[in-house]
């Protein structure tokens, strides 16, 4: 339980006026305030800290209280006069933040003043005391591979310790958000929990280029079907697919496959294209009968 | 209906009047009118209590809420961003 030199902390003399003080606090509390700095754990603890220099200090009993006994609070009479003292120490002055764990003093605190018995941090504002006030907002990031997104699925994970089911819909996409309400942090005075936003973080893990809900793929084709035309089979996402080829079908001919793209969020049943291009392919060895009948062809133009 | 009118939010918030009324002017909350009353939709509650709290305790006015809830979109989406680049 380390000594914590509120005044070092607010940047303000031992002898500061409250003025100064709550002014100093102020500065602080807007630099460091969880609000404006979203997903910074090292920013909340320093407002936490700031908020216990605040309450200790803004007001003049308590202030008077740490002055005397503060930095020999391991001195044991003074220690116990605190211990004794601190149902006294009362009031506040602090702003609040709901994170669900407001409340978490430094031991030093505790020590001093009994942690949050004496006071009230986490309360809202002074002047609205006893309002009802929602928890935090929770932000979180799940990864998937965009085969996971091809049919609706449950997934569990966890945040916070909390083991949460969600179902991921078919379709879901890239830097999708889906808000989970009152799976955020615990609400303030009986007030509602905060809401849970996941981000879908989706990796592509298929072959396939991705463009909207089409799919994209070149596929080789030789020679000999690209003339004559024929059969190919080509795979899909959803299995193997038996394509028929025209007879002169062109380097770079792009065939689209009806639904066999991604499907479509929120419209059950409704996919995408697969869009193939054809690449054909020259024989990169000719056998010597092979060139003789090319050459006759070549003769017949 | 998941509403809560101007009146209500100016005495459960002891805030004052005005305050709502430049949020409202400076498109910070977004509010809609049913029967000549003002009403806020309770998903806007969150976001609306943060506001208060930056104003009355921070001591911040309104061109320095909008500068930032402008800064903290950005904030948000450069966060998103890395968080998805890392996981690729």
């Amino acid at each position: 339980m380390p000594f914590t030199d509120y005044y070092e902390l607010l940047g303000v003399s031992k002898t500061a006026r409250t003025e100064d003080i709550k002014k100093a606090y102020r500065k602080l509390a807007r630099k460091y305030h969880p609000d404006l700095n979203p997903n910074d754990k090292e920013a909340e603890k320093k407002f936490k800290a700031v908020n216990e220099a605040n309450e200790v200090l803004s007001n003049p009993e308590t202030r008077a209280k740490y002055d005397k006994y503060g930095e020999h609070w391991k001195n044991g009479e003074a220690y116990e006069q605190a211990q004794n003292a601190r149902k006294e120490a009362g009031g506040r002055q602090g702003y609040s933040h709901s994170t669900g764990e407001a409340g978490d003093f430094s031991d030093f605190f505790s020590s001093m003043f009994g942690g949050d018995s004496g006071f009230d941090f986490g309360s809202y504002r002074s002047g609205s005391a006893g309002g009802k006030f929602k928890g935090q907002d929770l932000h979180a990031t799940l990864n998937l591979n965009l085969t996971d997104v091809l049919h609706e699925h449950k997934q569990t994970f966890e945040i916070n310790g909390k083991k949460i089911r969600i179902t991921v819909p078919a379709g879901a996409y890239d830097g999708q958000e889906i808000k989970l309400p009152g799976y955020g942090g615990e609400g303030y005075n009986g007030g509602p929990k905060g809401d849970l936003y996941i981000t879908f973080s989706v990796t592509n893990n298929t072959p396939y280029q991705v463009t909207g809900h089409n799919l994209k793929k070149e596929e080789d084709l030789d020679l000999y079907t690209a003339l004559l035309g024929g059969e190919k089979v080509v795979s899909t996402l959803y299995g193997d697919i038996r394509l028929t080829i025209q007879p002169l079908t062109q380097n770079g001919t792009t065939v689209r496959v009806k639904d066999k793209g991604l499907p479509v969020y929120k419209e059950t049943g409704k996919f995408g294209n697969l869009l193939i291009t054809f690449k054909v392919k020259l024989p990169a060895s000719l056998t010597a009968e092979e060139k003789k009948l090319f050459e006759q062809l070549k003769n017949m133009k | 209906m998941e509403r809560i009118s101007r009146e209500e939010c100016v005495r459960v918030y002891k805030i004052d009047m005005d305050f709502f009324d430049e949020l409202v002017d400076a498109g910070l909350i977004e509010t809609f009118t049913e029967e000549n009353t003002l009403y806020l939709h309770y998903d806007k509650l969150a976001h609306f209590e943060k506001l208060v709290t930056w104003h009355y305790d921070l001591e911040i006015n309104i061109p320095g809420l909008e500068v930032i809830c402008q800064l903290l979109d950005r904030i948000e989406q450069l966060q998103s961003l890395h968080s998805t680049r890392n996981h690729v």
